[in-house]
């Protein structure tokens, strides 16, 4: 992944600071969202909603967080565990 | 490099639009230029996305295009991006080419006398545009800004058409493997036509994918170039060394949408000559080649990369490093 090769996927004006471990779970679960062939699956107001809490810079927060994995479970939950294991997180 | 060179990205309708949003709202916040919203019908409608980008961008200029004169009548493209502009004023530009033949094909359209078509089209949007030619074809409000017009190009006739007619030139990708042809006839005819070049932008659209895991990256770029490969004349097909079978091939599968299947029929030569696919540092090799071809900009199209939002970041990083 790009990650391994700019260290830490940040954006202007976003320092990762203690968030930063909850900021790269919420990113990697964003992907998934953001490529899955499967987005037929989600509703699109689910989708806008996912798109403002990005936009808000509220990504990383532990209700943001919760709706993104739902939202990966539901449409790639083999990809999803995986990042969680990435992660550290036991599934 | 250019002073001032452009660095734009173009990002085509086929994802739901909550993920347009959120590729232009952080391309917004790094240092591209314009967001292109390529128009094809099978995809979602340009105009629609172009409206929700403008709502989540405070920056960046919006691209409409390219649109094509079969599928609009000029009128609607200039009135299209006249409403746009109250929503983004002063970020709005417009696209006009003759249209993907294959597309067109398969809507029963025959692209008769392209660059004839493509001169009207642009002289009556920039008619309506300045208020109408006459009473009857004006718009009752005006555009905020001036909106530039691009004429999309691959074709000599279309290159030289653009330095006449309009306020930039965007080349295309399938000149990639040789970007100094296209931009010496755009910069001759602007010479003849005595036009000043600072008025006028020499702009080339690059199939990008940018991946750690080069094959993963010429994987996805793959089904952009069948598509490109389409576009190409025979004798330059002919000059590049690709079999009319291939082609064959790979038409049939760009007929029937067929994207998950198609990188099985596009060779990987064929990547390198219409694409900027790999890692990082060949994506930067690749672009600092490019900019020493005399254009004024560059315009990302294709996939980006197998996760377009890093990718969006990482080439972000890949242009700042090289416009120190």
């Amino acid at each position: 992944m790009l990650v391994g090769s700019v260290g830490k996927v940040e954006e202007p004006g976003r320092g990762l600071g203690a968030g930063g471990a909850s900021r790269e779970l919420a990113e990697d679960l964003l992907d998934v969202l953001l490529t899955t062939y499967n987005s037929a699956s989600i509703h699109p107001e689910i989708g806008v909603e996912v798109a403002r809490i990005y936009m808000s810079g509220s990504i990383a927060s532990p209700e943001s967080i919760e709706l993104l994995l739902k939202l990966c479970a539901k449409v790639e939950p083999e990809k999803t565990s995986a990042i969680l294991r990435k992660h550290g997180i036991d599934v | 490099m250019s002073e001032g060179m452009r660095f734009s990205i173009e990002l085509p309708p086929k994802d739901p639009l909550w993920r347009l949003q959120i590729y232009a709202h952080l391309a917004d916040r790094l240092s591209f230029h314009t967001i292109w919203l390529s128009d094809h019908y099978f995809n979602r409608n340009t105009v629609v996305a172009a409206s929700v980008i403008a709502g989540v961008t405070k920056r960046l200029r919006i691209g409409l295009g390219i649109m094509n004169p079969y599928l609009y009548h000029p009128v609607w493209m200039a009135q299209a991006a006249a409403t746009l502009s109250e929503l983004a004023p002063e970020r709005v530009s417009l696209g006009i080419g003759a249209g993907d033949r294959l597309a067109l094909d398969s809507l029963g359209i025959r692209q008769v006398d392209p660059v004839e078509r493509v001169r009207e089209a642009v002289r009556t949007i920039r008619e309506t545009l300045r208020g109408g030619a006459d009473e009857r074809s004006r718009l009752d409000f005006k555009p905020w800004g001036r909106i530039p017009i691009y004429v999309a190009a691959q074709g000599e006739k279309l290159l030289r058409l653009a330095a006449e007619a309009g306020d930039g030139v965007l080349i295309n990708s399938s000149w990639l493997h040789e970007p100094v042809r296209p931009v010496r006839i755009v910069r001759e005819a602007l010479a003849g036509l005595a036009r000043d070049e600072k008025d006028f932008s020499v702009e080339m659209e690059a199939l990008v994918s940018i991946h750690e895991d080069r094959q993963k990256a010429r994987k996805t770029v793959k089904p952009y170039v069948g598509v490109v490969s389409q576009g190409i004349p025979q004798r330059l097909s002919g000059e590049l060394g690709i079999r009319p079978e291939t082609l064959s091939r790979i038409r049939e599968m760009v007929l029937r949408r067929n994207w998950l299947e198609i990188h099985r029929v596009v060779p990987d030569e064929m990547v390198d000559l219409f694409a900027i696919a790999g890692n990082p540092k060949h994506v930067e090799e690749r672009v600092e080649d490019l900019l020493g071809s005399g254009l004024d900009g560059v315009v990302f199209g294709g996939p980006l990369g197998p996760t377009p939002r890093r990718a969006i970041i990482e080439l972000d990083r890949i242009l700042r490093g090289l416009s120190r």
